[in-house]
Order: C-alpha cells, then structure tokens, then sequence
C-alpha cells in the first residue's frame, strides 16, 4: 500500500466511524418540524458511512494494516492513548455494522414511523453505531473500555426506548448492570495488565507477555473475560438478553443479535494472545453452558423474539466454546454469518410483529402478537418473509449451501484439531458443540414450524382485518440479509470453510471432510427427529424445566444485597448518628448535673447560711417591738435574772 | 496585573460590606451584586489561567507580605506571613470555585427571604473558599478555613428545610471537631518548623513551604527523626492522626460522613450544590497541600488504615445510596462513595493515582453541582424529594430527564464524562500502587472496583423507579419542564462534565506536575535505595 | 421599829411602781408609778440616817426637788403628745416604729 493510499483509508475510516455520530448530532439539533424526514437524514448519512467502509474493506483486506495514532491525553509514560488499528478483522467488522445498521435504520423507518420517540431513537442508532465501530477499531484497551461502556449505555437507552413500559425500564437496567459487573471485571484486567506493563495498547503488551508469569497472564486473560461475558451473556451473565427483548425488534436484531453482542468476541480475538491454555478451558467451558443454557432456553420460550434471544446466547456460547479450540477464526467466521442471519430472523421476526400489529388494530382485538402460539400458517399471509425466514432459519440450523453450515463447521473442525493435539477435554467440547448444533435445528424447526405451517389459529382476525401487502421498506432489508445468508459471501466452495474472508483472519485451520460429512448428516438427522417428534405430538414446549437463573440471582444476590444497604442505612441511622447522639446528650446530662450541684449544695450552703443569721435576726427582733414597758419588762426581768445568778453563786 | 488572586479572594469580601449599605428591601440589588461578583471573578479567572500558563515555576501568581510577626524574645520569633499562590492543586480547584459560585449564585435567584443576609454570607463564603484554596501560609489557611464555617452555618440554619437547625448545629460541631484537631497540629507543626533564612535567630513559621521542605528544628516534638513517643505512636503519628482525620471529617469518610446526608437535605439547593462542590472538596485540599507533603512518612505508616477507609467509604456510601428513599439523600451518600475514590487516588501514591484524585475532585466538583441542581428543580416543583412518588416522569419532562440521564450517567462514570477519567486514573494508580510501592493492598484495589457496579446499581434503579413506567406524582403537582434560568445553569454544568470527559489533556498538564512531586517524594520515602 | 421594815416597806412601794410602769398603758400612770419608785428609794436614803447622819435626808430633799422638776418637764410632755396625738397611751403613739 502506498502512502497516498494509507492516506486515503485514514480519512475513510474515520467517516466511516464519524458518520454515524454525524447522523446523531444532527438529529439532535433538529427542528421538530422535520421530524418526517429524519430517517431520510440518517439512512443517507449511514449510507455514507457504508460506503466508506467498504472502500476502506476493499483496500486494506489482506494488505498491512493501517494505524491511526493520536494524543489523546498523556499521563505517566501512557502517551498517545488514541490508539486505532485497520486491520483485516476490523475491516471486515466495520463493514458488517455499518452495513446491518444501515439496514435496520431503513427498516426501522417503517417500523417505528408513528413513533413518538423517532428522533432520539435515531439519534440513539446512529450513537450507537458509532460506539461499536468505536471497539471495533480500538487498538488500545482504553479505548476499548471507553466504548464498550459507551455501547452499553446506547444500548441501555434503546431497550427502554419505550420508557411507559414498565418491563422496559427494568430490562434496561438489568442490562446495563448485568453489563457492569463484566466490566468491573474488565477493569481489573486493565488495571493488573497497567500495573504490569504500563501500557494499554494491543502491541506493546502482546510483545511483553512472552516474559510474563503465566499464572499472572491466566488471571488477567481471565478478568478480561468477564468483560466478555458481559457483553456476549455469557453464562452466568446470560439473563438479560432475553429481557433486552424489551426493545424495539429492529434495535433487537442490530444490538442485541448482531454487533454489540457480538463485541465480546471480537475482543477476544484481539486479545487473543493473553489467553493462556488454562485460560482458554475456562472459556470453553464457559462457552460450552453458555450454549446448552441459551438452547435450552429456545426450547422453552414461547415467545417468538424471546426465542431467537435466546437463540443468539446459546450461538455466543457456541462462538465462545469455539475461542477455546485455540483459533479464533472460526469464532469470527461464525460471527460473521450469525450477524447476517440472525438479523434476519430478527427483521422478518419484526415484521411479523408490525404486521400482526397492523391486524390487531385495524379489528381492535387483544391478543399477544409475539406469542408463538397466536401464530400459525402465516406462509400464506406473508410469502416474502416466510421464505427470508426459512432461509435465515436454515442457515442458523446449519444446513448445507448456506454461510451458518460453513462457519459452524469451521468452529467444529477447530474443535476437532484440539482433540488430534492430545487435549482429553475437547472430546467434551466437541460433543457438547454436536448437542448444541442439534437443539439449534430443534429450536428452529420448532419455531418456523409454529409460526408459518399448520392452521393459523387468528384466521378470522386477519380475514377481518384484509391487511395490505407490506411495504418495500420492511421486506427489502430482511431480503437483502436472507440473501447474505447463502455459502457465497463466505466462501466459492459450499462445503470448505477455508474460503477468502476464514484465511484472512490468521492462523486458519484446514479444512477437514470428516467433519463436513458427519454434520452434514447430524443436520439431517435433527431434522428428521424434530419433524417426527413434534408433528406426532406438538407441544409449545418441549421441556418442561428450565433454571430461572433471575430468580437464584434474586435471592441470593439482589435481595441479600438490597438488605444490606438498608442494614448500612440503619446502621448509619442508628449507631454512627446514635452514638452521636449519646455523646450529645451526655454532654447535656452532665451539664445539667453540674448545674444541679451548683444550685443545691453550693447555692444551698450560701442561702441557709443567710438563712440563718436571718432566723435568729428575726427572733431577736421580735424583743424589741417598741414597747417601752416590755422593754422595761426584760430589763428588770434581765437585772432579776442577774441578781439571782450573784446571789446563787 | 501584580494582585490577581488578592483581587479574586477580597472583591466579594469588599462587595459583601458594600452590600450592608444598601437597604434590605432593595431585593434585586442584591442578586445583581452577587452576579456581577461573580462575573468579574470569571474575568479575573481568565487572567489568572494565562498568567499561570506563563510562568514556570511550581507556585505561580506568588504574593507574600508579612502579616503577623511577634518578637518572643528568648522563645525565638512568631512569623506569618500572607502568602498566596497557585499550584497544579490548587488552580483546578480555584477554577472550579469561581464556576460553581456562578452557578449557584443563578441557582440563588429564587430565595426571597431574608435577601440581603443570604447574599452577604454568600459573598463572604465565596471569598473564604477561594482564599482557603490559595493560601499557602497554614494560620492564614486556617482562617479561611474557618470562616466558611460561619456562613455556612446561618445559610443552612435560617435558609434551610424543617429540620435546618438540627442539620447546621450538626454539621457545625463536625466541622468545629475537625478544626480543633487541625488546630492542635498547626500549634505542633509552629513550635516544630523554622524559617531557616535567618541563621542568628530562630524563626517559628506557619509556613507550608517550610513545613513541607522539611525545616525542622532539632529536637523539637514533630521532627521526622523525633524519639518521643506517646503511646503506640509517635508524636509524627498522633499529629497525623489528629490532622487527617480533621481534615477527613471534612471530606467526609466513612464513619464521620453522618453530618453530610442531614446538611444536604436541609439545606436550599444552591448550598447544597456549594457544600457538595466546594466543601467537601476544602477536605481533601488539605489532605492533598498539607498532610500528605508534610507527614508522608506517616502516611505511609498508616496506609493500610487509609486504604481500608477510602475502600469503606465507596463501598458503605454506595449501599447506603442504594438503600436511601430520598433523591438528596441518595446524592448526598454517593457524594461518600465518590470522595472515597479521591482518598484511594491519594494514598496510593502514584502518579496516576494522584492526578486521578485531584481530577475526581474537580469532576466531582461539576457533576454533584449537577445532580444537587437537578434534585433542587424537582424540588422547587413538588416540595417532595421521595422517590417512591414518583414514575413516569420522562414522559411528564423530557428536558428535564436527559440532563438527569447526563448527571447520573456522568456520576456513575460513563465513559465521556469527567467522572470516568477520573476514576479510571484512580483505578490505575491503585493497581500499581498494589503492584509497585504496596501502599494499597491488592485486594482493596480489587474491591474497589465494586464500587462502579454499585453506583451503576443505584443510579439505575432510580431512573427506573422514577422515570420508567406509567406517569404517576404523588405530590398531585404541576411539573413544567425546565425553564430558561434552570437550564441555564444546567447546560453549562453539562458542557463542563462533557468537555473534561473528552478532552482531559489541559486539566491533566495542569495537575501532573503536582503528582508528580508528590509521586516522587512517596518513592524516595519507599525506595530502599 | 427596826430599820428593816422600813426597807421592807421601801421595797414594796418600789415595786408597786414597778408594777404600776410595767402594767398601766397611760403614761400619766406611768408617771405616777416613776415618782412612787422614787419616793421608794427617797425613804431608803431617810432610813439609813436612823443613826443621826444627815446626809440621807439632804439628799432626799435633793431627790424630792429634782422629781419635782422631772414630773413637771414629764406631765408638760405628756400634754404636749396628748395635744398632738390625742392620745397619752405610748404604744398607740408608733410613728417611730418600723410598720409591720
């Protein structure tokens, strides 16, 4: 690359990265009159953005990559923290997020056009957009951790975009703090690595781990991790992705099941180098209940956006189980295709929605419009969607020729090469991702199944109701994302992994026919069992029991804690004010003793001393009453007396 | 101009006696007084900030002028002088000063009571905080230091809510404890310190420039290399005992923090947005200019209890706000947890740590004036302050809840506000504190981090209790959004916490210096060598 | 006759004028009771000249003369007082005295 080209993808990136929050800015100032045209604004500035990075993706893939530095702020040795890198990973994620988000803002422009709240949500999009290609080109934990926050809060101010919802509220909570406690842990990481190597930037500590005590590198890979598990609901932070389905389904398919989510495992994989083979167990294992937890979850939820939340957990969990194999190119390719396909499902999911809600209030009838069992033979009600359904659906069970069979099988080749390397526990591994690849096509089948075969159980409603065909807004992007799910944009052979976009993302692994063969055949299989299973006996759920983690989290976390605070307030309250208190008043009872001593026994003494010479004073005034003969009375009574002493004596 | 900060510090002083002069029920005149007081120190600021980028030496803007000296004959001679100037320390916190006095002057508009006596002990605290900031004499600081007490008290007694003379007695006694335990070592630090410029006579100095370099006279009771022993500690130890915990009182820490909650919520909200802004921060300047220059030693000594304090302070303070029913309460209690992390930053004894601490104070700083403000608008409305009554709100004021979003997003430290720089400098200098010099042990380093977890805990929870859901008002008021004044002095505060989240380099180039040293006169005491 | 019924009898008018001051309320009584006091001690003076010194009547003619001028000045008082007061009982008379 040439430097006239190193310049050109420099101002590129940044317009790809600056547009978004262009696009929020904007909206921001804004005049209320134009609000009908703010989805315009935004969609052609994310348009913008979309271009730009697909020119930057063009010019730097597989060429070296571009560094973009500046001094942010210096402190202490940590100098020019504005730290960017393009390289082939953050080329091919910033031209995923741009270009899903573009398609959820057009999407959402039909969607939510009689929403009060259009130009923050807007706003918020577009804020949003910009946060995640914000990690995405981070090369420096700082900015990182800087973004990764500020993802969370766009994404805590979409889900309660609804804000007279009162479940949307305490989802939107649950969510930013269930995404807070992976951070703290995240922060711990970034404070020991700080303290170790005095530097945040990628390079400078992937130079210096070679020196470093591994047990000291498994901890910090391992707090780093948490970070992880917040951002991707890893078990056992998984709760509150299915609760941030609280959302709009538009934000829900963009954050909450193709980039923010996400964004746990593009970390990882540039952190990669820290992980420690003890490390990577842990996370595998993490990773392998993340991905038993969220399918069993699918299984139980009846709720068609629950459902596919549910569904993203367990594909993270997946994606994550697949970082421990030590590669995490296939990881990446499965983030990839699960970016396209579960926005997919995410969209026609949504417009399923907008269209039961359109039903719902042409008929003035109540019925809940995401719950799967209202559903049923919506194929002959919405043609177009059913078929992006079912492809997007397939490409998430792993069937042959579409991009979810390819990056699925890149992850368990990976698992499989472990298992050649000696390690015991990647049988494990590799049998718990072939469980999990079952209950997805079991999950899936189950839902599409639901929604768009067999009588549909609200018929009349939307007879009555003779809804219009769906507007070209909502049908073009779930097209475009159902066509994005097919083998091609992955690689030229339906059955190799190893295509263009799995080499360029460093140290692949080759392909491998066993593999290719037996999960061809286990897809097969799976759906063989589920057709069978629930065409013989249909149940809307399969399972019966499934650990509600939020109530343990309830009682043994929330409640504990909330008594604890209010412990502190008493104890506050009571002893740190009483004590206080007491000295107070103390201080007032001894001063009143004092005064007590002073008015009875020193005052006492004076007064009963005058007292006294008072008394006798009045006694012997009485003598002298001014009567001259009583005078003369005592005088002679007195000479008597004294006579009568000399004579006696 | 030679007497900038003079200027600074007497003008409202001299604008607070001209006030007397004029009639009391010359309401506005007052107002205007004040404002334009304000103004004009905005303008001195200006100067003041080029005059400081200009110079180069550590203490800037210096003015000295003898004030007392007495002649004790064979006890040597009494010496304090006025001596004035601005360092890395102190010029944030000045800078601060003058914008939050603004502020809160706007915010003072709608007090009709009692006028006049309200804005002449406003002017008269503006001066003793800013002249507490800049003096570098400790009589002379010790002054000012008081001297905020006295307005403070009446502002909080006369202008305050139904149980104000209860919360002003409170705090005054709190206050007057720690004054009287930073008097006592001011005494020690007097008989102990000499000027040394004078060789034929001793010179007993209240100098904190002498006291910091060390200027100890032989044998007397706080020389670092003194023998006599009370008890346990030293004398050093006692003397820093009595000063920290003056000083800490102020701050406040857990456990001497009660008078904060019952000052806050009684107190009208302009005093409620000075006391957390300005006094809270007088606390932990002077941990910062005097205990921690003049007794490192001990404070390395006794970095176990600071660290185990600043970790009780974040973590009770959180829990404590999570548990509060009251809006004020709840920041008031965060404000605990908040200064906790500004302890931590300061006794970690890095330089990350330390700048981290001085820019939490100055971030602090900005963000509890917004909260305080934001807690006084729903006040102002309602005359109610529980959050039980309230839901909905964001639908009822929509303004009003995106600058609550910002304030609480910036006070549970989002990134792009001043408060998450701050924190994560602390954060930082407290992991390699745990690494490098042990001055915080690692588990506390850990441990504190909870604390980010928590304040996100409550902060959210109030958004969702008050203004998530259903429209609801307990209070049956009519709640207008913001008017023209609030959110005049809402927006600047938000600017401020956006522009110092964003860009921290100006304020960082200012504060490193002073860490630096700091730093440096830790590692010279923990080094071995 | 010995001399010591004449002392005896002296004592007994010496106490009748006793007596008489101690009891009576009007001062003209009192008076009376003064000058019978006198003669008392006059006729103790007589007796004790029994052995024929003289010097016991000389100065009982002495006394009698100044009771004589004493009862003139005392009876022109009590006038004076009994004008002014219209009383001659000295305890009605209580100007003197502190009022209770």
């Amino acid at each position: 690359m040439t430097a006239d080209d190193t310049f050109w993808v420099t101002r590129l990136a940044l317009a790809a990265w600056m547009l978004p929050v262009v696009s929020c800015v904007a909206l921001l100032f804004i005049p209320s009159g134009l609000k009908k045209r703010v989805p315009l604004v935004s969609s052609s500035l994310l348009f913008l953005a979309f271009i730009s990075s697909a020119f930057v993706f063009v010019s730097v893939w597989n060429n070296p990559s571009v560094v973009i530095t500046w001094n942010w702020f210096t402190f202490n040795g940590m100098e020019n923290n504005g730290q960017l890198r393009i390289d082939n990973l953050s080329a091919l994620m910033l031209v995923v997020v741009n270009f899903i988000s573009l398609l959820v803002h057009l999407f959402s422009s039909a969607y939510l056009h009689n929403d009060a709240g259009l130009k923050r949500y807007y706003a918020i999009l577009g804020f949003f957009t910009f946060a995640m290609l914000g990690i995405v080109l981070s090369d420096n934990l700082f900015v990182t951790f800087f973004f990764w926050e500020l993802v969370g809060f766009s994404s805590y101010l979409l889900i309660g975009h609804w804000r007279e919802k009162p479940e949307a509220g305490a989802a939107a909570t649950k969510a930013f703090l269930f995404n807070r406690i992976g951070d703290a842990g995240f922060l711990i990481g970034i404070g020991l690595l700080w303290a170790q190597f005095n530097s945040l930037h990628f390079e400078t500590i992937a130079k210096a781990t070679a020196a470093t005590d591994p047990a000291l590198l498994t901890w910090i890979s391992l707090l780093l991790f948490c970070g992880v598990m917040g951002k991707s609901a890893q078990f056992p932070l998984s709760t509150w992705l299915p609760d941030a389905m609280e959302g709009p389904t538009p934000v829900s398919a963009l954050i909450h099941a193709a980039t923010m989510v996400a964004a746990g495992v593009f970390l990882m994989a540039r952190i990669y180098f820290l992980f420690t083979p003890t490390a990577l167990v842990v996370v595998s294992t993490i990773g392998s209940i993340t991905a038993l937890w969220g399918a069993f979850g699918a299984l139980k939820a009846l709720d068609i956006k629950k459902i596919l939340a549910y569904s993203t957990v367990s594909q993270l969990g997946f994606m994550i189980l697949g970082m421990g194999s030590g590669s995490f190119s296939g990881s990446i390719l499965h983030l990839f295709t699960h970016a396209f396909f579960k926005a997919c499902l995410f969209l026609s999911a949504g417009t399923i929605i907008h269209y039961l809600h359109g039903v719902q209030h042409k008929t003035h009838t109540h019925f809940d419009v995401q719950d799967i069992r209202n559903m049923g033979g919506l194929r002959q009600h919405l043609p177009y969607t059913f078929f992006a359904f079912l492809i997007a659906g397939a490409s998430l069970s792993g069937v042959p020729l579409l991009s979810g069979f390819v990056s699925k099988e890149a992850i368990l080749t990976q698992l499989y090469y472990t298992t050649q390397n000696g390690n015991t526990l990647g049988w494990l591994f590799l049998c718990i991702a072939f469980i999990v690849s079952f209950l997805t096509v079991y999950y899936t089948f189950r839902m599409t199944y639901f929604i768009f075969f067999g009588h549909c159980r609200i018929a009349d409603v939307i007879q009555e109701a003779k809804a219009e065909r769906l507007p070209l807004i909502l049908t073009l992007p779930v097209s475009i994302l159902a066509a994005c799910s097919v083998w091609l944009i992955v690689s030229w052979n339906p059955s190799d992994f190893s295509g263009w976009i799995y080499n360029g993302l460093g140290n692949p692994v080759p392909h491998h026919l066993i593999i290719t063969v037996i999960s061809s055949i286990w897809v097969v299989l799976a759906f063989i069992f589920a057709y069978f299973n629930l065409r013989n006996k249909p149940r809307w759920s399969p399972i019966r029991f499934f650990p509600d983690l939020d109530v343990f989290y309830t009682v043994t976390l929330l409640k504990p804690l909330l008594q604890l605070s209010r412990y502190t307030l008493s104890f506050d309250k009571k002893w740190i004010d009483g004590s206080i208190h007491f000295a107070a008043y103390a201080q007032v009872t001894i001063a009143k003793a004092v005064m007590l001593f002073d008015r009875v026994l020193i005052d006492g003494a004076v007064n009963g001393i005058a007292r006294l010479a008072g008394g006798i004073g009045s006694i012997t005034r009485s003598l002298a009453n001014g009567k001259i003969q009583s005078y003369i009375l005592w005088a002679t009574a007195s000479l008597v007396i004294f006579i009568l002493w000399i004579l006696l004596s | 101009m030679k007497h900038l900060l003079s200027l600074l510090i007497f003008v409202p002083v001299a604008a607070a006696f001209i006030g007397l002069l004029i009639p009391s029920t010359q309401k506005n005149t007052f107002r205007y007084i004040t404002l334009s007081v304000s103004l004009i120190q905005f303008v001195l600021l200006v100067f003041v900030i080029a005059d400081y980028q200009a110079a180069g030496t550590e203490f800037r803007l210096v003015e000295q002028t003898p004030w007392i000296t007495l002649d004790l004959g064979a006890w040597g001679t009494l010496q304090s002088h006025y001596f004035v100037g601005l360092d890395g320390l102190s010029l944030p916190l000045v800078a601060l000063s003058v914008f939050i006095m603004l502020i809160a002057t706007l915010s003072s508009w709608n007090i009709d009571d009692k006028v006049k006596g309200y804005f002449t002990l406003l002017l008269i605290l503006n001066g003793a905080i800013i002249g507490s900031f800049c003096s570098l004499d400790f009589l002379l600081f010790y002054v000012f230091f008081e001297f905020m007490l006295l307005p403070m008290y009446f502002l909080i007694g006369i202008w305050g809510g139904p149980k104000r003379e209860y919360a002003s007695i409170k705090f005054f006694l709190y206050t007057l404890l720690g004054s009287i335990f930073i008097l006592m070592v001011m005494i020690g630090l007097y008989i102990s310190v000499q000027d040394p410029s004078s060789s034929d006579q001793l010179i007993h100095t209240f100098s904190i420039m002498h006291m910091k370099k060390g200027h100890f006279i032989d044998g007397s009771i706080l020389h670092p290399l003194a023998t006599p022993s009370l008890g346990p500690f030293s004398f050093r130890g006692w003397a820093f005992l009595l000063v920290f915990f003056g000083f800490a009182i102020k701050l406040p820490v857990v456990p001497l923090h009660t008078w904060l909650p019952d000052a806050h919520v009684q107190a009208p909200t302009p005093i409620s947005i000075i006391l957390a802004a300005l006094l809270l921060k007088v606390g932990a300047y002077g941990l910062a200019r005097i205990v921690w220059p003049i007794f490192p030693d001990q404070v390395i000594y006794f970095h176990w209890m600071i660290s185990f304090i600043a970790i009780l302070s974040i973590i009770y303070g959180a829990l404590n706000a999570m548990a509060s029913k009251d809006l004020k309460i709840l920041i008031a209690y965060s404000s605990v947890s908040h200064m906790g992390f500004v302890l931590l930053g300061l006794v970690s004894g890095t330089t990350e740590g330390i700048s981290g601490a001085v820019y939490q104070m100055f971030s602090h700083g900005i963000i509890s004036a917004l909260l305080f403000a934001l807690a006084g608008v729903l006040y102002d409305r309602t005359h109610d302050r529980l959050i039980i009554n309230y839901s909905g709100l964001s639908s009822k004021m929509p303004v009003y809840f995106s600058f609550i979003l910002i304030g609480f997003f910036a006070s549970l430290g989002l990134p792009g506000f001043s408060g998450f720089i701050a924190e994560v400098m602390v954060f930082l200098g407290a992991f390699k504190s745990a690494g490098s010099n042990h001055l915080i042990p690692a588990w506390m380093a850990i441990l504190s981090v909870s604390g980010l977890i928590l304040g996100a805990a409550y902060y959210l929870w109030t958004i969702q209790r008050m203004f998530f859901g259903k429209f609801a008002d307990k209070t049956n008021s009519a709640l207008p959004d913001l008017d023209r004044r609030e959110l005049l002095i809402l927006i600047p505060l938000a600017i401020a916490a956006f522009v110092f989240g964003l860009f921290p380099q100006s304020l960082i180039d200012v504060i490193n210096p002073f860490a630096k040293q700091l730093t440096d006169l830790f590692a010279s005491l923990t080094n071995p060598y | 006759m010995a001399i010591e019924h004449l002392l005896y009898l002296s004592a007994f008018l010496f106490s009748i004028g006793l007596v008489i001051i101690i009891t009576k309320r009007n001062a003209i009584m009192m008076l009376l009771g003064i000058e019978l006091m006198l003669n008392a001690a006059n006729l103790n003076l007589v007796a004790f000249g029994y052995d024929g010194k003289i010097e016991g009547q000389v100065f009982a003619l002495f006394v009698v003369i100044v009771a004589v001028c004493e009862a003139a000045v005392g009876m022109a008082i009590v006038l004076r007082v009994y004008h002014y007061y219209t009383t001659s009982v000295p305890d009605d008379i209580s100007n003197l005295k502190e009022q209770r």
